[in-house]
């Protein structure tokens, strides 16, 4: 009885709102659709055509068109030690977080039964977030300054004797900021990778004889690659588009995205743009070949 | 009974691993207390000032006060707090709704998926230029927290949505459609089974968007003027004058505040024996 007022009364509809009715859970999209559009493809859509305008404009122009932005770049050999600069520093930060973050997910994951203790240890590493990052940032001239912390500590101690200047503003300064601010950002998916595993396969895997090693290696680190990429992905974009730590911190060494703000601060838009465009095929490369290492989406489609 | 060394190695480990997340913290706390104008050792003296002394003339960092005396530090603070909560009230929604549409398979899936989570792949600067860029072009030349609040939806967005979809129950539209079937409505079916599911989620997606919002500088710095955030205002205030321990004032007060707020939000969350994420 009902099915048959339901088909009626779906045939006196205009097919516009059938169609809409029947794909009503699918138009959701929508509204986080159109704000990502509007607010993250047209702007970088509107830095890939400023690239391609000469001189101080700060709005695209179609009657100017060029490539010689791009001639510049590549003719440059600074060019050529700024991307090699950029992309070790990079991958160096990578890679040193997530030998550093992988214990701490793995303890909170597999050695910690209890989930008040677990959500307790992840807030205490969530807290330091909400300190301002401009103050954190200063923090470090009080630890590694000539006459900061470890400067002072190791004086007091009597082992040196001058206080060591090369602490501050080399780039290995910069990377020890990186991996400590980009931290928690390597454990979380970890974390959240290792809890998604069936313990009960490490558990089959000892039972036939794996060591723990080899059960390790070929079970748990491999389920969690997913949780590793995604890691890796974030401090790789977060340091590439960092324009302020190297800045502060790396004792003038050049990187794709100081280049690009120090272009902008001089107001040759189109030439901030051509780097842009640059600085975007280089990160977008690395995450192509980043994911190779795993299928991120089964992690999500289920 | 054996012992299970990896767990204390392990734990000895992460112990010291908070120690170095606290360190500058510590620190930040130990030198807000100084007496005199330097953020370097050795400590002389310990006082109040740099919260709240009068306005006046300190050793050589010149015109300086305590930051109560400081009324744009005041407005600073309402607009991060303003800018983060309006970021998360907007994003949780957001992020249920693509969350939810990201279950069923469908043509162009794929590519919706990479584009929400564009926001925190692309690097922090491009976000900034395009959108100083985007202003301009529509004309949009007075720059406020309004002109962030975009660009803080799309940098936070991508971190809840891959919260949300990593915890999926697989099981949670066959529930969803039992309940459909025994004659719920669309509503019903979404607040009586599906928020309850993903209630943990939207809380954690809540307060991620709001801390990312608050310690946001590199792509806020491009579309703000004025006062501005207070990692914008505090960045600006220092490439101006040296350092003084009067952020380091501010970084304590701001970091007594959220650890209060955080053991609040972790004792509901974790009441409940519940992963937090």
């Amino acid at each position: 009885m009902t099915e048959e007022r339901r088909s009626e009364a779906e045939k006196r509809e205009s097919p516009l709102i059938t169609f809409v009715r029947k794909n009503a859970r699918y138009f959701l999209i929508l509204p986080p659709l159109i704000v990502v559009i509007l607010f993250l493809v047209v702007p970088s859509l509107m830095i890939l055509l400023l690239s391609f305008n000469k001189g101080s404009v700060t709005r695209f122009d179609p009657t100017k068109i060029s490539i010689d932005n791009f001639i510049a770049v590549f003719s440059r050999p600074s060019t050529y030690i700024i991307l090699r600069d950029t992309l070790g520093m990079s991958v160096l930060a990578a890679l040193v977080t997530l030998l550093v973050a992988y214990p701490v997910a793995y303890f909170l994951s597999f050695k910690i039964q209890n989930f008040q203790l677990q959500g307790i240890i992840t807030f205490m590493l969530v807290a330091p977030y909400w300190v301002d990052w401009s103050i954190r940032s200063i923090s470090w001239l009080s630890i590694l300054g000539e006459k900061g912390l470890v400067n002072y500590v190791l004086m007091s101690l009597g082992l040196i004797k001058q206080p060591l200047s090369e602490l501050l503003f080399t780039r290995w300064t910069l990377l020890i900021i990186w991996v400590q601010t980009n931290l928690l950002f390597m454990i979380f998916p970890i974390y959240l990778s290792l809890t998604l595993i069936d313990p009960d396969l490490i558990n089959v895997a000892r039972t036939l004889g794996a060591s723990p090693f080899k059960a390790f290696t070929k079970i748990t680190f491999r389920l969690s690659l997913p949780g590793v990429v995604i890691g890796i992905i974030f401090v790789f974009i977060s340091t590439l588009g960092d324009y302020v730590t190297p800045a502060l911190w790396a004792g003038g060494l050049q990187m794709l995205g100081l280049t690009v703000q120090n272009y902008a601060w001089h107001f040759n838009w189109p030439m901030a743009a051509a780097y842009s465009v640059l600085l975007l095929a280089v990160t977008l490369g690395v995450i192509w070949i980043v994911l190779r290492f795993a299928n991120i989406k089964q992690v999500f489609y289920k | 009974m054996k012992r299970d060394w990896v767990k204390i190695v392990l734990g000895i480990y992460t112990v010291f691993i908070i120690f170095i997340f606290y360190l500058p913290l510590i620190l930040v706390a130990i030198l807000s207390f100084k007496s005199d104008a330097s953020i370097t050792f050795p400590i002389l003296g310990f006082s109040l000032y740099w919260y709240i002394g009068p306005p006046g003339l300190v050793g050589t960092s010149g015109f300086t006060s305590g930051i109560f005396y400081d009324p744009q530090i005041g407005q600073a603070i309402i607009n991060s707090i303003t800018l983060g909560v309006i970021t998360a009230v907007i994003v949780v929604p957001l992020v249920i709704c693509a969350a939810l549409t990201l279950r069923y398979a469908f043509k162009g899936r794929d590519l919706i998926f990479y584009l929400l989570l564009a926001g925190f792949v692309m690097p922090a600067i491009i976000i900034g230029l395009g959108a100083n860029i985007f202003y301009k072009t529509i004309g949009i030349t007075e720059y406020s927290i309004w002109t962030v609040l975009p660009l803080h939806i799309v940098y936070t967005m991508p971190f809840g949505l891959i919260l949300t979809m990593a915890r999926f129950d697989p099981l949670m539209v066959e529930y969803e459609n039992v309940a459909r079937v025994l004659g719920a409505s669309g509503w019903k079916v979404f607040t009586k089974i599906t928020f309850p599911l993903i209630r943990t989620q939207v809380i954690s997606t809540f307060f991620f968007a709001f801390t990312l919002s608050l310690s946001e500088f590199l792509r806020s710095s491009f579309v703000i003027a004025g006062v501005g955030t207070i990692p914008t205002y505090v960045y600006n205030q220092m490439s101006v004058t040296a350092p003084t321990p009067k952020w380091f004032a501010l970084g304590t007060l701001s970091m007594a505040i959220s650890l209060t707020l955080l053991f609040v939000v972790a004792y509901i969350l974790t009441r409940g024996q519940r992963r937090i994420i």
